[in-house]
């Protein structure tokens, strides 16, 4: 917890994370940690040296990262390529370059960002988008607003539009939300996965909730 | 004055707007996260932004339940065993490609629905076709070959019958096996209807025949 030097201390809704992608919110279906043999409670291999067994074709160490990140992968290229019947190909495109590149890990990065990063390119490739040109897609004039804030809120909260919502937004505004919002990616983390600078990304964001925002007031109806 | 002045090229109004998610995810460093706190708790508007901010963190927090790990890491077992050099084999240039396809489909699609209507409609007359025998209700007096004539009668040989003999009392009562044997080990026989009467008395006389009916209203062993 960061101490505020000065003030009251905030009440935070979300613990402070101190690792983007290792701790992913929601366990769905069984736990991969719990499945992984011999793991116990705590991950009993840290992820270098998964990927360092990996490298020299460990078939098990590979297994065992792969049931780490399935579910994580799913919800980031389930949001990337749209095509829901097509994620588990995408998943698994991603983690064969995993398997193919182990040994260029080189452990600048966690290794987290590292798969990230290439699930990322993938699905650019996937939707046919080239690497990632790093310019801000900034909206054109935004639509004026028709709704009041509570009316968004109420749009935001119904599944199905805010899922159409974010189908309307660019293939990188998109990561860019799905990283910050639900994999809890700090702003340098997304940076790395995109391939882009801080400040681009800090941009890109700030532009796609905007046109998020602009979905979800003005298209809603549209949406339906 | 907080002394973190983090962009200078930014105002701090901006900079808080632009960090406010990071802020909420608590991912932002000491100096960042202090500075946006101190801008947020002066302007309303940040704080309205961040109670917006908040909402659509645990609206996009919900989680669709992927397929099965176990089924799509078997597909990955298969993958991991292609050479090296299989990298174009890669699933995604090929879904690039369908998509090419289809975003290219597009100016013809009328001509290719009208042919898919087509060859549906084709294929269902072909299938008919071969399907229709199939749903016909056969009855013991339904020849077992098309074409072959129908059987008026059904008869019974006794176990120990040789072929030479049987084939010799088919042929005394002039009668051609159709069908059979049947479930309970008759054959079907066709004989002239004009001499069915003679035929069936003939059939009825044989110590190896051990039954012999017409095929009519009577009951068919």
């Amino acid at each position: 917890m960061p101490a505020a030097s000065a003030g009251p201390v905030r009440v935070r809704m979300f613990p402070r994370r101190e690792n983007c992608l290792a701790q992913f919110p929601i366990s769905s279906g069984p736990d991969a940690r719990a499945s992984v043999p011999g793991a116990g409670a705590a991950p009993a291999l840290d992820e270098p040296m998964l990927l360092e067994r990996i490298a020299r074709h460990d078939r098990a160490a590979f297994d065992v990262l792969y049931r780490r990140y399935f579910s994580r992968l799913s919800r980031f290229l389930g949001r990337m390529i749209r095509r829901p019947q097509l994620v588990g190909e995408v998943v698994n495109d991603t983690m064969l370059v995993v398997w193919r590149k182990a040994g260029s890990y080189n452990g600048q990065s966690r290794v987290s960002t590292w798969i990230f990063a290439i699930a990322y390119r993938t699905a650019l490739k996937a939707i046919g988008r080239q690497q990632d040109g790093c310019g801000v897609d900034v909206p054109e004039a935004e639509s004026p607003e028709e709704s009041s804030p509570e009316r968004i809120l109420m749009r935001m909260q119904d599944r199905r539009i805010l899922d159409a919502a974010m189908q309307g937004l660019s293939a990188e505004h998109r990561a860019v939300i799905e990283l910050t919002y639900f994999h809890d990616c700090a702003c340098r983390d997304v940076a790395l996965i995109v391939g882009c600078p801080v400040d681009t990304v800090k941009t890109r964001l700030f532009h796609a909730r905007r046109r998020l925002k602009a979905l979800l007031s003005t298209k809603a109806e549209d949406l339906r | 004055m907080s002394g973190h002045i983090l962009d200078f090229a930014r105002s701090p109004h901006r900079n808080a707007q632009e960090l406010l998610p990071w802020y909420l995810a608590g991912t932002l460093d000491e100096d960042q996260d202090a500075a946006v706190e101190l801008h947020v708790r002066g302007c309303a508007a940040c704080r309205a932004e961040l109670q917006e901010q908040r909402h659509l963190r645990e609206a996009l927090a919900h989680e669709p339940a992927p397929e099965g790990v176990e089924a799509a890491l078997s597909r990955m077992h298969a993958r991991q065993d292609e050479p090296h050099g299989a990298r174009e084999r890669l699933f995604v240039p090929a879904l690039r490609q369908a998509q090419g396809l289809l975003s290219g489909a597009r100016r013809w699609t009328g001509f290719a629905l009208a042919a898919q209507v087509g060859i549906i409609a084709v294929l269902s007359w072909a299938l008919l076709q071969r399907e229709a025998p199939r749903e016909q209700y056969r009855t013991l007096s339904t020849p077992a070959v098309p074409g072959a004539a129908a059987p008026n009668l059904v008869v019974m040989f006794a176990p120990q019958l040789r072929e030479e003999e049987l084939r010799r009392i088919l042929r005394q009562a002039g009668a051609r096996v159709v069908g059979g044997p049947t479930v309970a080990g008759g054959y079907l026989l066709s004989v002239d209807p004009a001499d069915q009467a003679a035929a069936l008395q003939y059939l009825q006389s044989q110590k190896d025949v051990r039954l012999a009916e017409s095929l009519g209203a009577r009951a068919v062993p």
